[in-house]
């Protein structure tokens, strides 16, 4: 269904609701605390729009905005209540509502109606009962005092005989960031398992409104250092959005090239650990070598390893010339080759695939009722890919078909981030074909108008990232929100492995590879 | 007087050699595997290291942690001196093999209860772990020690070795019974693709998860007891199975000979392994089972083929 028809099909349901449509592509509802949750049962049940997120924005009252998208047209649709302090739960028919709730709950102070799940979720125990961050009388640069006396967090037990609980985490063994993994388990098997993240929130929303918006894509890129190029190109895209922009080819192409390299590094380095955590130690450290490669070519090329910097607004803050663009085709070349052989022989170890066959699998059904995104929900059936459906850059051309698998195993994601590795490849290939002669660093200032909002998004590594923006004075943002793709899709993994025996855990965990950043944004 | 040295030489080759072998074989692996790796000597200097160093120890643990390390030290140590190395003859009335899988169990045996005593999660999975994978692989040892007896009418090892020492045509029998002890050290030295050596995942450890809470030199006795019982399983397998070579008289010559063969065979098994770590992924703990009835099949199958052969 086209935006203008589902505008015209609400109004006719119940016609004292008011409707707004922005951007070509997103069409704003707002309603009441009594209306909402049958206006989105509506819309999810008979009109088949997919929940994406749920967040606050602070005027003279607290607007709640439930973000939800048809994947197939690709438009946007956000239903909006204002509250003053308490809002409506959507848990009965939204199975990952809760953690959007809880979430705001935490930074903005306000009660949860009718919810099965109100705990606590950013603010841990060591928080002090009356601190809202997010709200606009916090002041920006204060801390959270940590107190020294705490209450307990309670997590779902299991009893009866021989059944306990393993506790792991918040600090790892290796250095990573910090997540609690409780498991209750029966002898080997895992009958229960239940994530505790967002040890280190870092506030970036709310550092968000207190930047300049010129500098604003520095703090984009690390929100997740692993999907800078990701993100800076999400805030690229909101800011042209929003003035109403439109790049070169040329610098579409480059933008193409720097997302493409970066999930090269990334889902080689996933590939690797995957190998690793089943002790298949060949194949992981060639795939390492390769990732390092691509690590070294960015660096070449852009003078980062992480291709930090190089995407802004309206530009790209990098020079490109014949000689970059040859390097990238040979070490491409010189690696495809090679690493083609690497795989197929981990696709004909019958040691690896014994492994990763049918472990860790999260069907369809669940995968859907969580929302999942990316690689995680694609081996999962959901054929989704935020390239095809909200295509950008040159995508709308070049991605012609997502990628998915069927049964969702461990299995599945690895051939699949294979896939994507192998897709980025071409991709590079055509888009560096597009470019001719150089490309001159272009970092234009940008002024945005007050009161402007927009939505972007983009397909990260890990999924599908959301990102509103809506402006405020002096050219910073009011508010900032970032719906990140690991903050559903981590919930995928206590289903993928129930029932699993707790030594194949870090192997489903590697193959979801969620970021721990992404929550604490 | 010869036989004295010799009786002090060959415990002391294992017990100085044997961290230089798990040095020999991390090298191998880092060479397949395309990088330098550490030195050979990485092993000795880890020891030394944790030596000096300061320990932590669980407060909820008792003395089964705080003596048990020196213990399982001592039972390696002392199981290296009831075995042949370099020298055998039908003089030695020590070496039964039976004193030497009990000596080895006592390590077993104490690290399982290291593992339970600290109280914590991991060192008790561990332990059953160990548990569950070594009630399987008992039988096996059995099995073999059954064929070797049926073969040569000894459980001496010495003499075992004595009587084997002229051959090199084997039987097909001997070869599948070499096969599944093979099968055996790997299960019992937490070795691919029973249990991965290299891992930091708690979760999926097995030997690892018991000693977790170790540090210091109580973890350096435990590291330098496994090293031992590891280069102590390969003697027994080289020197049950192949002990060609190995010196039967006291004669300089043939016994620097048997040295220097001995060496290269050890190095030779230390590639196998190296081969199986590298290019296989560990097997699922549920599958290991599998693999251990396999072997205790190998070892019924060699003793039948042996009885009609």
């Amino acid at each position: 269904m086209k935006i203008n028809h589902l505008e015209k099909e609400i109004t006719n349901i119940n016609n004292r609701i008011q409707t707004q449509i922005k951007n070509n592509n997103e069409l704003y509802i707002n309603t009441t605390f009594r209306e909402v949750k049958n206006i989105v049962g509506i819309l999810i049940n008979n009109l088949k729009l997919i929940f994406v997120g749920e967040f606050c924005i602070q005027e003279e009252l607290f607007s709640i905005n439930i973000i939800l998208t048809n994947r197939r047209q690709g438009y946007f649709v956000i239903v909006r209540y204002d509250v003053s302090d308490a809002l409506v739960s959507l848990q009965d028919f939204i199975l990952q509502s809760h953690l959007f709730e809880r979430e705001i709950s935490d930074l903005y102070g306000i009660k949860i109606v009718d919810g099965k799940d109100t705990r606590h979720i950013v603010k841990h125990e060591g928080w002090p009962e009356n601190i809202f961050p997010l709200r606009k009388d916090y002041a920006f640069g204060d801390k959270v005092p940590l107190l020294s006396e705490v209450s307990g967090y309670k997590f779902k037990k299991i009893s009866g005989e021989g059944g306990y609980q393993i506790p792991v985490g918040p600090v790892h063994a290796g250095i990573i960031e910090p997540g609690h993994f409780r498991f209750s388990v029966i002898g080997e098997p895992i009958e229960n398992l239940e994530i505790r993240l967002m040890y280190k929130h870092k506030g970036i929303e709310k550092i968000c409104e207190n930047i300049n918006a010129n500098k604003l894509n520095l703090l984009f890129e690390r929100v997740a250092g692993e999907s800078s190029v990701a993100y800076a190109e999400c805030y690229a895209l909101l800011v042209e959005k929003l003035i109403e922009f439109k790049p070169t080819d040329e610098v579409k192409a480059l933008r193409v090239v720097l997302l493409e390299l970066e999930r090269i590094y990334n889902y080689l380095d996933d590939i690797a650990g995957m190998c690793v955590d089943v002790g298949y130690s060949y194949p992981a450290k060639k795939f390492n070598y390769f990732s390092e490669m691509i690590h070294q070519l960015c660096e070449r090329v852009t003078g980062s390893r992480f291709l930090r910097n190089t995407i802004v607004p309206c530009g790209i803050n990098i020079d490109f010339n014949e000689k970059n663009k040859a390097d990238i085709l040979d070490t491409l070349k010189n690696m495809e080759k090679r690493l083609n052989a690497i795989i197929e022989k981990t696709l004909g170890s019958v040691s690896f695939l014994d492994r990763v066959e049918d472990t860790g699998v999260v069907y369809n059904k669940t995968a859907n009722r969580l929302g999942m995104t990316g690689v995680v929900g694609r081996a999962a059936g959901i054929e989704y890919d935020v390239r095809r459906s909200f295509p950008y850059e040159l995508y709308r051309e070049i991605k012609l078909k997502a990628n998915t698998e069927i049964s969702g195993s461990v299995f599945e994601r690895y051939k699949l981030k294979i896939a994507e590795i192998r897709d980025a490849f071409l991709f590079i290939g055509k888009a560096l074909s597009l470019i001719e002669g150089n490309v001159v660093k272009n970092k234009p200032e940008v002024m945005v108008e007050e009161g402007l909002e927009a939505y972007a998004t983009v397909e990260t590594v890990k999924g599908e990232l959301v990102v509103y923006g809506k402006m405020g004075k002096d050219n910073k943002f009011d508010r900032i929100y970032f719906k990140t793709p690991s903050f559903t899709n981590w919930n995928g993994l206590t289903y993928a492995v129930s029932g699993e025996i707790v030594p194949d855990f870090p192997l489903c965990n590697k193959s979801f590879n969620m970021s721990y950043a992404e929550n604490d944004r | 007087m010869l036989i004295y040295i010799v009786y002090i030489l060959q415990p002391l080759l294992i017990l100085l050699l044997a961290p230089l072998f798990m040095g020999i074989l991390g090298k191998v692996k880092a060479c397949f595997r395309g990088y330098t790796g550490p030195s050979v000597f990485q092993v000795y200097y880890d020891i030394a290291k944790l030596m000096k160093k300061d320990e932590v120890i669980s407060k909820s643990s008792s003395f089964v942690t705080t003596i048990g390390p020196l213990f399982t030290l001592v039972a390696a140590v002392s199981c290296t001196f009831i075995i042949p190395v370099f020298y055998t003859s039908l003089a030695f009335s020590f070496g039964n093999i039976f004193v030497i899988i009990f000596t080895l169990g006592i390590i077993k045996f104490i690290t399982s209860l290291i593992g339970l005593d600290s109280a914590s999660t991991f060192g008790g999975m561990g332990s059953s772990r160990e548990l569950f994978i070594s009630m399987l692989a008992e039988p096996i040892m059995f099995v073999v020690i059954t064929f070797l007896f049926i073969e040569t009418k000894s459980f001496n090892i010495f003499t075992i070795a004595y009587a084997n020492s002229t051959q090199l045509s084997f039987g097909p029998g001997h070869v599948l019974a070499a096969l599944a002890f093979f099968i055996l050290l790997l299960a019992e030295n937490a070795r691919m693709p029973v249990d991965n050596p290299e891992t930091h995942l708690e979760l999926t450890m097995v030997h690892e998860a018991m000693i977790l809470d170790l540090s210091g030199k109580r973890l350096a006795y435990i590291e330098l007891a496994s090293a031992i019982k590891f280069v102590l399983f390969l003697t027994i397998l080289i020197n049950g199975f192949l002990p060609y070579g190995i010196a039967t008289g006291l004669n300089l010559l043939t016994m620097g000979t048997a040295i220097i063969l001995f060496i290269i065979k050890l190095i030779g098994c230390l590639i196998v392994i190296a081969v199986i770590e590298t290019t296989m992924a560990k097997f699922r703990l549920f599958r290991v089972p599998e693999l251990l009835t396999f072997a205790f099949a190998l070892g019924i199958v060699s003793i039948i083929i042996n009885h009609y052969a």
